[in-house]
């Protein structure tokens, strides 16, 4: 299993629960890697380097390791927010056999308009940045123009491949377009499930209240286990 | 510029990533502790781009996660968190030393990273010196109701000073608001009058003043660096402002940055911690 985690603020407040994942997945006989991409976590880069395309080619590099370490060809992905939508643009060149979206980010535009307007919430006293900056400051991450434009474009309800042959798409606390999306890859082939849980909505927790929804772990790895 | 990522500690459970320089010089190590529960790479990254840049100048950098924080294995004994916290710093300390040569070490902390950082200072002299952000050098359970109420106080008193001392409609909540008036308008006075500690020192933050006299003594340096408008701050000037002051000890210097938050959020914020705590690094003793 090759867990993708969100990025910029999101990450911080998601880790400790990805990790619950990959334990509980690897106590289910999945061996799971978490891996931070380029410009996030530990990894090389400044986050003001990260691309769309750069974190494609991170997950392909991530699922050459796994199979690497474990030697076996099927992989299957998990995703959250941005991390999810990468797993699913990533999915249609493995068309693995299975793959959860948890929170997916399904349109770029309403996930920038999000993170923007929380970024006015929380800090309201940050000046607007001039436009010749490169990069503008969301919740603490430098967010470039590159990134920002490459976002914009992202629209899952317009992808034409198959991404997995089963999907689990799983939103917890808030909706995001999940059901939409279910329809949408049902149109293109895919045995897709979409569960709606009441459990907090992590991404957005400040960081010093993380925590872990045990009630989606407990769905992903049950599923896991079923397909 | 290297990066490593370790398991160490007794039973190899405790992770973490190694920066190493180019080349070494002569300066101590640093180690970057979690700020509450938010693992190893800090809030906002914070931490990555210390070590990071604290590594163009020299040092090697650790930044690990304690016992069931981040990457780390929760710990299997029932040591209470401030001497697990400690204890394990310590082992960062000595896997440092096995394999990477280091000596001495300056351990940097934000928020509750602080408190360990003061601790193992005090307990090991292997630490030289601690860069302290939005510190809070005692167990917050243990400090008093009436203080910390008085923190509170004091903080919206100063919060009104600064950013509404001319809204006419902040001042009429001011009146009609929850908070302590007395209190606030005795904050107020002290301003003008310039009288701000509590008196007498409470036990906690007195035996805190102590232990920073000893620490100094010995030579250990202290980089405070506090954001203007934390209740920490507050809580600082209440207490130890007034002894540190009192002390003249040319290793502690002291830090404020304004407009930010207790996590240095904005984007020039973290860039100016990170350029404080380097400079500051870069001029410790050989």
């Amino acid at each position: 299993m090759l867990l993708c985690y969100p990025m910029g603020h999101e990450y911080i407040a998601c880790h400790r629960a990805l990790r619950q994942l990959a334990v509980r997945l690897a106590q289910a006989g999945f061996p799971a890697l978490r891996f931070d991409f380029y410009g996030s976590g530990d990894s090389a880069g400044q986050p003001e380097e990260g691309s769309i395309d750069g974190w494609l080619r991170d997950v392909t590099h991530a699922i050459l390791e796994l199979r690497a370490r474990h030697g076996r060809a099927e992989v299957r992905l998990a995703g959250l927010r941005l991390g999810a939508t990468l797993a699913l643009l990533h999915g249609a060149q493995t068309d693995a056999r299975a793959m959860v979206l948890w929170n997916p980010v399904v349109s770029g535009r309403a996930y920038l308009e999000e993170l923007i307007a929380m970024q006015k919430q929380r800090f309201p006293d940050e000046p607007a940045t001039p436009a010749l900056e490169a990069f503008q400051g969301i919740l603490g991450f430098p967010l470039s123009h590159t990134l920002r434009a490459e976002l914009e474009q992202i629209d899952l309800l317009q992808t034409r491949e198959r991404p997995a042959r089963h999907v689990l798409i799983v939103e917890s606390g808030q909706e995001g377009g999940g059901s939409a999306l279910e329809r949408h890859l049902r149109e293109l082939g895919v045995d897709v499930h979409y569960r709606f849980l009441d459990a907090p909505a992590i991404w957005r927790e400040l960081p010093d209240q993380v925590v872990v929804p045990t009630a989606v772990i407990q769905l992903v790895v049950s599923w896991m286990k079923q397909v | 510029m290297h990066e490593e990522a370790i398991a160490f500690g007794k039973t190899g459970s405790l992770i973490g990533v190694v920066t190493s320089p180019a080349s070494s010089g002569r300066l101590p190590a640093a180690i970057l502790l979690n700020a509450g529960i938010v693992h190893r790479v800090g809030p906002n990254r914070l931490h990555v781009r210390m070590a990071r840049a604290l590594a163009e100048r020299g040092a090697t950098v650790l930044r690990f996660d304690h016992s069931g924080i981040g990457d780390s294995a929760p710990r299997a004994d029932a040591l209470p968190f401030g001497k697990s916290s400690v204890a394990e710093v310590r082992e960062a300390m000595d896997w440092l030393s096995a394999r990477k040569g280091c000596t001495r070490f300056v351990l940097i902390g934000l928020c509750s990273g602080t408190l360990t950082a003061f601790r193992t200072a005090c307990e090991d002299n292997r630490v030289v010196g601690a860069v302290l952000l939005n510190a809070l050098l005692e167990d917050p359970a243990t400090i008093g109701e009436n203080v910390v109420a008085e923190v509170v106080s004091r903080k919206v008193a100063r919060s009104y000073l600064r950013d509404k001392a001319w809204d006419r409609q902040s001042w009429a909540k001011f009146f009609r608001g929850a908070a302590s008036y007395r209190r606030i308008l005795e904050v107020l006075l002290a301003r003008v009058t310039g009288w701000l500690a509590v008196r007498p020192l409470p036990a906690g933050a007195a035996e805190v003043a102590r232990q920073l006299a000893r620490l100094t003594d010995q030579g250990r340096e202290l980089l405070f660096v506090y954001s203007e408008g934390t209740g920490v701050l507050e809580y600082f000037r209440l207490t130890l402002a007034r002894p540190i002051r009192r002390l003249r000890r040319r290793q502690i210097m002291i830090q404020f940055l304004s407009g930010t938050d207790h996590n240095f959020t904005g984007l020039r914020h973290q860039a100016r911690v990170v350029q404080i705590a380097s400079d500051w690094f870069s001029q410790l003793a050989p």
